[in-house]
């Protein structure tokens, strides 16, 4: 019988009880995504900042530990909402300009994806690729970081969680603490741009 | 509708080259090292009375236990108030529920009194164990020509109104210095009660102890606690239990309308192009900025004390008008707020879910 695996709630919890081995097993759980999110999220300007911010978001965590309920959000939505938070400040802090809307600087109207580029991409990878085609998403993969430099934070955040961290839209809306309809825009011209952004790098001319 | 994840972009994310990067040692040495100290200081006990408190409190269950407290208190109160009852009427005396239940006003008694004069003579009653409604109310009888037993046999709806002295006499106000020794007013609710401070209280034992030691209040602020005063600490803070409105009185509700932060919103109201200077935000003193310093003022209110340290080095929220600078506030590290204005400079606690919400609004200006 397969062991029931004990929840974020559950391990939060027990840490507020003075578990701290809960603690530990909650850092390990998501301390990789997290870290992940957090380095992507403040970017190639500001990645000295990035263990800052990833270490204060977990300090949070442990000061609200007993003010921590599980009021609709997940655990794990709860914390990216923290460390959302805390780039965001930190982009702030260095005199970065941050769009609220995250879609009104758009420029020159209505984004059009580029058909051509697009349709020349790979078939997307198997789960472990070999040979030339892990070379082939390896180097996407560094395109793809690049690109995400290029998108203003809020669309780039709403990326990261939804395709990343694998949060349902919903989750997106609730860690980024806006509405459903705002997140889906924010996702929809994240993904308009990095195609765009890959497109351009990934046909067959460029490859 | 969630659009579905685009393959192609998952499939580069899932192969970039820092999928793989690990959070330095450093840094997940400092995370877990705090978060063992906190556990440490973590009594079990009162981890299961706020996980009590917390769980009962999520608004989903807020109505619910809303609901059973205001049962209780009725309940509270009625017994209470049958109590009372009890007191006044010895047990035998009690008359039946529906003698109870009218009152008499004085133009019923005038106008048993007229039933009784129109009727004949009826021979006197006779008298009973009890003063019982029973009896025919001998109201129109002179009061001068009534005995001492007479007047004992008058029911007791009829005795009640002539009996003008209220049932119980008005509580002597308390003078002002019952309420708070050694200080002129009332205390405002937060300070008193304010618990120990527990794991952060290393951080602002120094602070509180500069303080605290000051006798003077500064006028229509909040004076320090005389207890064991922890502001700055979050977690006491939350325990503050205020005074009964009833104690504190109409100074307390004098003293809001002296809040430093009234006192700058009124400012702000008066001044001609108010605006914003921050780390994050340069611009005009819109709603949403006004928004933010009432969540502020409601959050700190009561509890400011003066401040004597120097402001921190950090730049603060600046507020400016035509003639210069107003007022700068900085949310603090330890959990407090600090603002200096016009009319002086002064320190408030602040919870920590006040704080991330003050925070994460601004992140959004």
């Amino acid at each position: 019988m397969p062991a029931i695996e004990t929840t974020d709630d559950e391990l939060m919890a027990a840490y507020a009880r003075g578990d701290v081995a809960a603690f530990e097993r909650l850092y390990e759980r998501h301390q990789s995504a997290l870290y992940r999110f957090v380095r992507r999220m403040v970017g190639v300007a500001l990645a000295a900042q990035a263990d800052e911010v990833f270490q204060d978001t977990w300090l949070r965590v442990v000061h609200s530990r007993d003010r921590w309920a599980p009021q609709g959000a997940t655990f794990r939505t709860w914390l990216f909402t923290l460390a959302h938070h805390r780039a965001i400040d930190l982009h702030r802090r260095s005199g970065r300009e941050v769009s609220i809307d995250g879609h009104d600087d758009d420029g020159d109207g209505p984004w059009q994806p580029d058909g051509a580029a697009w349709q020349h991409w790979p078939a997307p990878p198997s789960s472990e690729p070999d040979g030339a085609e892990l070379a082939f998403w390896r180097r996407a993969g560094e395109r793809l970081l690049d690109c995400l430099e290029q998108l203003p934070l809020p669309q780039r955040s709403a990326f990261l969680l939804h395709h990343d961290d694998g949060l349902p839209l919903n989750d997106v809306a609730r860690a980024l603490e806006v509405g459903f309809e705002t997140a889906k825009t924010r996702l929809r011209y994240a993904m308009s741009k990095l195609r765009t952004c890959m497109g351009a790098y990934l046909a067959p001319e460029a490859r | 509708m969630s659009p579905p994840p685009d393959p192609w972009l998952q499939g580069a994310l899932r192969h970039a080259p820092d999928r793989d990067t690990d959070v330095p040692a450093a840094v997940r040495d400092t995370i877990l090292r705090e978060a063992r100290r906190h556990a440490a200081a973590t009594p079990a006990a009162r981890g299961r009375w706020r996980r009590w408190f917390s769980a009962w409190s999520q608004p989903q269950r807020l109505g619910y236990s809303g609901a059973l407290a205001a049962v209780w208190v009725a309940g509270v109160w009625g017994l209470n108030g049958l109590d009372e009852e009890a007191r006044k009427t010895p047990l035998q005396d009690r008359p039946a529920a529906a003698e109870i239940a009218p009152r008499p006003t004085v133009v019923d008694r005038m106008a048993d009194a007229a039933d009784t004069a129109a009727q004949p003579a009826a021979p006197p009653p006779a008298p009973r164990p009890s003063p019982s409604v029973a009896a025919p109310p001998p109201a129109a009888e002179p009061r001068a020509s009534r005995s001492p037993d007479a007047r004992a046999a008058l029911p007791s709806r009829v005795a009640a109104p002539e009996m003008a002295a209220p049932a119980a006499p008005p509580p002597a106000a308390p003078p002002a210095q019952a309420l708070r020794p050694g200080h002129a007013e009332p205390s405002t609710p937060a300070a008193p009660a304010l618990a120990p401070a527990r794991e952060e209280a290393s951080m602002n034992d120094a602070h509180v102890a500069s303080t605290t030691a000051r006798p003077e209040v500064a006028p229509g602020m909040a004076p320090p606690a005389s207890g064991p005063p922890a502001w700055g600490n979050a977690s006491a803070v939350r325990q503050a239990a205020p005074l009964p409105s009833s104690v504190l009185g109409a100074t307390t509700l004098s003293k809001v309308s002296l809040d430093p932060m009234s006192m700058l919103l009124r400012r702000l109201d008066g001044s001609a192009h108010p605006r914003w200077a921050t780390p994050g935000y340069d611009g005009p003193d819109g709603a949403v900025q006004r928004a933010w310093l009432e969540r502020l003022r409601g959050a700190a209110a009561g509890r400011w004390v003066p401040a004597r340290e120097a402001p921190p080095q950090a730049p603060g929220l600046k507020i400016l008008d035509d003639r210069g600078t107003i007022a700068t506030v900085w949310i603090l590290p330890a959990g407090q707020v600090r603002l200096d204005a016009d009319s002086g400079s002064w320190l408030a606690p602040l919870r920590e879910a006040t704080i991330d919400e003050l925070e994460s609004a601004r992140a959004r200006w």
